[in-house]
């Protein structure tokens, strides 16, 4: 079954021509991808239209077998609550939250991300626990650091753990490594795509960095899925 | 619910939200201050006449006889004869008239005369008589008894000499020097004027007046503490006289009567009603006090409003966090409503605390403005003051957290 799959989709911010006309896309499930594309191409939104934070004008997106766009809005956030983990660009992290907290919030809000937890690891914390010391962070956690002086690669790190915490199936992450170093960024991906295997979900991620692409089973050119891109070639420069 | 969240959220931006609860404060302290004095006010005057049914005195307004003969404000124009007090103290309605005689001082306080009785039969509220902390009434025409408050502030103890003053005013033009009075009784506190007040026999008013008849003392005419007791010292006038009836039903009747008087004007007025004078003419102050400070407390909500509503946009990312999460718009609209909520509820309690603080400090100052406050403590009706304040500000954040969940899906998932 695909993870995600889209039909005749398309969006257009208000009063502007389509960002987004994607004919046809499906992404398998348990495939890691590395969605790739010039600056303002589209791949945030596109990203924003498979959460459920925006609603396409036309066509359909598929999670699982949970067509996205019947859904009320009450319903898709609850739905991005349950199967979705999210990892921004960098300031992924509640400054005024331990990092523990941070990493928590998604069972306090999704009830089913809670339940799976519990079911797996016996209780949220230890859920918790056992995500932060495999990505290396059991460390800060006793020091009870605050998030505010993690670095930007410690907090990105935290930020996997939330996204991961609760199995959701879905994981997508906007330029997570855009202010690391390639290394600390090739590391990043690693630990994320170890994770990410390890709970059975699917990964997209999306970059500017190249040099990831490698790591990626799969690499999507978002031009080469997206139709609108095409009529407006040549308006964006990276 | 995030409450966990949303308290920790607030208290990381407590600097700037300890502005509003100061404000919140501030408002809901003068609007519970107001109230509490408005209240105290009432109160007091309604311990003060409470145990007196009539009270006679020479005709003029209701008001200002009420006022002069309980209240010590102001004076009486003219006095009323001793021969129309004893047609009064004989009348078969009544139970009880006593007769006091105002006009002199000692120190800023009124002396009152009065006879010994009068601490029988006045009644503080519906059924306190007036007791004694220390001593006894008088019993010789040199004595004097002590308000509570006379006592404390002036520090005076049984046995001490005191000197009256003729007239009123802190710094008396002329004291009845050759007659001193001893203290033999202190009485206990009321929360009525009759604290601010020295008790003497009616005797003892017209003994220190001997040779004053025209206001001032006569060269010539002094006699000593001494030779005046050999006088007859029975007043030929008295101020005003309170009366207690047999049955209430014989109020009226007896009302009537000494209106209709026709030896003398006099005028006989039901305490209660002439009180309600008073509060009728102080209906509007006392509303606009109240809508003025009830304005300050709205005031602070719209601050309130005003400083959650520019908060958002440095809260736009912790928004996008919750968001990308899956947070609910009511789990945002939530947290705000939380957050006015609890700074209302802080500023409530702070402000209620402030007015308590407040009402203990300025007591003094209303002391001198005579208003004995009984309790600094706001009654429980004041609950459901904090409570109605508690939500409306926490209503106030129903659109401050409107306006997050717009704002945060309008931003999406991008970093901002
Ligand atoms: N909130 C918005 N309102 C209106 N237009 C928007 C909004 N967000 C993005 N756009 C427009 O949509 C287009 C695609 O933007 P998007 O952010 O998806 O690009 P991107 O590929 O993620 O770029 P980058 O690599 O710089 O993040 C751009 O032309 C942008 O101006
Ligand atoms: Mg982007």
């Amino acid at each position: 079954m695909a993870a995600i799959s889209i039909e005749a989709l398309s969006f257009a911010w208000a009063q502007q021509s389509p960002v987004i006309d994607i004919p046809s896309c499906s992404i398998a499930a348990g495939e890691m991808v590395f969605l790739q594309g010039p600056s303002g191409s589209g791949k945030s939104t596109l990203l924003n239209l498979m959460t459920g934070m925006l609603v396409p004008q036309r066509g359909e997106i598929r999670i699982g077998d949970t067509r996205l766009n019947r859904l009320n809005s009450v319903a898709r956030d609850r739905f991005r609550a349950d199967h979705i983990g999210f990892i921004f660009q960098s300031l992924n992290l509640l400054p005024y939250l331990s990092i523990e907290a941070n990493v928590q919030l998604a069972c306090r809000v999704s009830k089913q991300r809670r339940q799976r937890a519990i079911a797996r690891f016996g209780s949220v914390q230890s859920a918790c626990t056992s995500l932060l010391s495999s990505l290396g962070l059991a460390e800060l956690v006793d020091e009870k650091r605050p998030v505010s002086q993690l670095s930007v690669g410690q907090q990105q790190r935290v930020a996997i753990a939330r996204a991961l915490i609760g199995a959701p199936e879905l994981i997508i992450a906007d330029e997570p490594t855009s202010a690391l170093d390639t290394a600390s960024a090739q590391r990043f991906v690693a630990l994320l795509q170890a994770e990410v295997k390890a709970a059975d979900a699917t990964l997209i991620l999306v970059s500017h960095d190249e040099r990831l692409a490698p790591q990626f089973d799969r690499v999507i050119q978002l031009a080469d899925i997206n139709q609108a891109s095409k009529t407006m070639g040549g308006v964006y420069v990276d | 619910m995030l409450i966990k969240e949303a308290i920790a959220s607030s208290w990381s931006r407590r600097g700037t939200l300890a502005f509003i609860v100061l404000t919140i404060a501030l408002s809901v302290a003068l609007l519970i201050g107001v109230e509490k004095v408005r209240e105290e006010v009432r109160a007091s005057f309604d311990r003060s006449i409470a145990g007196t049914d009539l009270i006679v005195g020479a005709r003029g307004g209701e008001l200002q006889l009420l006022l002069y003969s309980v209240f010590h404000i102001g004076q009486a124009t003219r006095n009323i004869s001793w021969d129309s007090y004893q047609k009064i103290a004989a009348n078969r309605y009544v139970e009880w008239a006593e007769p006091i005689s105002l006009g002199d001082s000692h120190r800023g306080y009124r002396v009152v005369g009065a006879a010994p009785s009068f601490f029988e039969h006045i009644r503080i509220g519906r059924d306190t008589a007036l007791g004694f902390s220390q001593g006894a009434p008088y019993k010789d025409l040199y004595d004097v008894v002590l308000g509570a408050e006379v006592a404390k502030v002036l520090g005076y103890q049984l046995g001490e000499q005191i000197v009256l003053s003729h007239g009123m005013g802190k710094k008396s033009f002329s004291d009845h020097k050759d007659k001193p009075f001893r203290i033999v009784g202190i009485l206990a506190g009321t929360g009525t004027p009759v604290d601010r007040s020295l008790f003497v026999s009616n005797e003892a008013i017209t003994a220190i007046h001997v040779g004053w008849e025209a206001g001032v003392p006569i060269a010539g005419m002094q006699q000593s503490a001494e030779e005046v007791r050999k006088l007859s010292l029975t007043p030929k006038d008295v101020t005003a006289v309170l009366v207690g009836v047999k049955s209430k039903l014989g109020t009226f009747h007896l009302q009537r009567q000494i209106n209709s008087y026709r030896k003398e004007p006099l005028q006989a007025i039901l305490p209660g009603a002439a009180l309600q004078q008073l509060w009728e003419l102080l209906r509007n102050v006392e509303s606009a006090l109240l809508i003025v400070s009830a304005c300050v407390v709205v005031a602070g909500l719209i601050g309130m409003l005003a400083v959650l509503l520019t908060s958002l946009s440095a809260r736009r990312r912790e928004l996008a966090i919750f968001r990308a999460v899956g947070a609910r718009p009511w789990h945002i609209v939530f947290m705000l409503v939380l957050e006015s909520a609890l700074v209302s509820l802080v500023g409530a309690l702070l402000g209620l605390l402030a007015a308590v603080l407040g009402l203990y400090l300025l007591s003094p100052v209303l002391e001198d403005m005579g208003l004995y406050l009984e309790s600094y403590y706001p009654s429980w009706e004041y609950l459901t003051l904090l409570l109605m304040i508690v939500a409306a500000g926490g209503l106030t954040g129903i659109w401050p957290g409107l306006q997050a969940y717009r704002l945060s899906a309008a931003d999406g998932l991008s970093s901002r």
